[in-house]
């Protein structure tokens, strides 16, 4: 009988010893829960950065304080119960803060986030930490939609200034690829358009250069010409029938306009 | 039906020496009749609890060998924090069977055995037979199957580290369980006999 005593505390031995080692591992009840609290936080901070979106697009503006948010969501800390922090950083972030109870730099860093702005894969210290979220481009853009749409005649432009860029001739430019000249430079231009304009244009599809017409190929800066969202605007806030904007671009000629 | 057995043999010996007292076999006879579906039971959640515990020696000993020595195709797959975390949330649910199984098959497992030295008659109960011997054939196919996998894998030439070492655990944890009861199965049979 002794001898199967004497196993029986031996495999005991053995499984007590892969409990631990288990434990070590998994990590142990204790910080399981600080981890679960933390996840509670990123959580919320989630849910914060969903609304504070959606909050954006109907106002056009972030919230000044959380509170403004809808009721619903969840804006205090699970263990402390105080509000999160938060705060704007213009022109398009802002930051949430609160104490949390774990660093998780070590693990954040093995995750792959394949590029997303998730609470979750952000590194956050253990005590007080903030992290900061930018809207994300389709949320600035959706909410750049304007009061009123107006179908201008601008098809045409014509450029105050030269461009200052140098003349390319080349089969692409960037990801770009056209025939023809290709202009680069930054410039600003007046508008020739005597609708009264609230905020925005439809972006100029071509400018006059020289007395050549160019497509524009792209823009930035306060215009974006990409149709294929729908919103090639050009950002200006017009208090009369004329106003001048500032934006650099690539120009073009015609692609009937073949490489010399 | 041992027992209707036990009981016609019993009294046999006891009417060819008429000058013996007869309360011993009484006793003996007595003692397994009245606690045979009580051994039955107390067998059939010892085996329960050893095959709950077994599994989970060896899942959680696969664990940490997948950790220690990960294999070639683990390692890039197991990156993202769903994986890890499931992975993870198994690890805590071997611990915990571990953590309940292992109290329990170690009182089964002694109050059994205690049981059997008192009283070697527990040891034709057939529904204890019947567990041992299902015990030996399902660790004779894991064994069978696990050696047969590796031959197989070293045939096309896939034998990693880590594959070698899931093999030792599988055949040590099955190969104690099956050594074990064929130790069982042989002093049963002394018994018989």
């Amino acid at each position: 009988m002794f001898k199967y005593y004497i196993s029986i505390v031996l495999l005991g031995i053995f499984v007590l010893a892969l409990i631990i080692e288990g434990i070590i591992i998994a990590g142990s009840p204790i910080s399981q829960k600080d981890i679960k609290l933390d996840n509670n936080r990123l959580q919320a901070f989630n849910n914060i950065k969903y609304q504070i979106e959606n909050y954006y697009r109907a106002n056009h503006k972030m919230p000044n304080l959380l509170s403004d948010l809808s009721l619903n969501i969840n804006i205090q800390d699970p263990e402390t119960k105080t509000n999160f922090d938060y705060k704007i950083i213009p022109p398009y972030s802002y930051q949430l803060c609160t104490t949390f109870s774990t660093d998780n730099s070590k693990t954040a860093a093995n995750y792959n986030n394949y590029g997303s702005d998730s609470a979750m894969y952000k590194i956050h210290k253990k005590g007080h930490d903030c992290m900061t979220f930018k809207l994300s481009d389709y949320v600035i853009n959706s909410a750049r939609t304007p009061s009123q749409k107006i179908n201008n005649t601008l098809s045409v432009l014509n450029v105050n200034s030269s461009p200052s860029g140098i003349p390319m001739d080349s089969e692409g430019f960037g990801s770009y690829f056209a025939y023809g000249k290709f202009y680069v430079g930054t410039t600003n231009y007046t508008k020739t358009n005597n609708n009264t304009i609230n905020t925005r244009i439809i972006a100029p599809k071509s400018a006059l250069v020289g007395g050549n017409r160019y497509t524009f190929s792209s823009w930035s800066g306060e215009c974006d010409n990409d149709t294929s969202d729908g919103q090639n605007f050009c950002d200006v806030i017009v208090n009369g029938s004329t106003g001048t904007i500032n934006a650099t671009y690539v120009i073009s000629s015609p692609s009937s306009f073949q490489k010399q | 039906m041992n027992n209707s057995a036990l009981s016609n043999q019993n009294p046999a010996p006891a009417t060819v020496s008429q000058s013996q007292p007869p309360p011993l076999p009484n006793q003996s006879m007595a003692k397994p009749s009245s606690t045979t579906m009580w051994d039955a039971f107390e067998h059939i959640l010892m085996f329960i609890s050893l095959y709950v515990l077994a599994t989970s020696i060896a899942l959680t000993l696969y664990f940490f060998i997948d950790k220690w020595f990960p294999g070639v195709t683990t390692e890039s797959y197991y990156r993202s924090s769903s994986s890890n975390d499931l992975n993870l949330n198994l690890l805590r649910g071997y611990l915990a069977a571990l953590i309940v199984s292992f109290p329990l098959f170690a009182f089964f497992f002694l109050h059994i055995t205690k049981r059997t030295m008192l009283n070697p008659t527990i040891r034709s109960i057939k529904s204890r037979k019947i567990l041992i011997y299902i015990t030996l054939v399902v660790a004779f196919i894991i064994m069978l199957y696990n050696i047969i996998s590796t031959v197989y894998n070293l045939l096309s030439g896939n034998i990693t580290f880590n594959f070698v070492l899931h093999l030792l655990i599988t055949l040590s944890v099955t190969g104690i369980v099956f050594v074990y009861y064929l130790y069982q199965v042989r002093e049963d049979r002394k018994i018989n006999v």
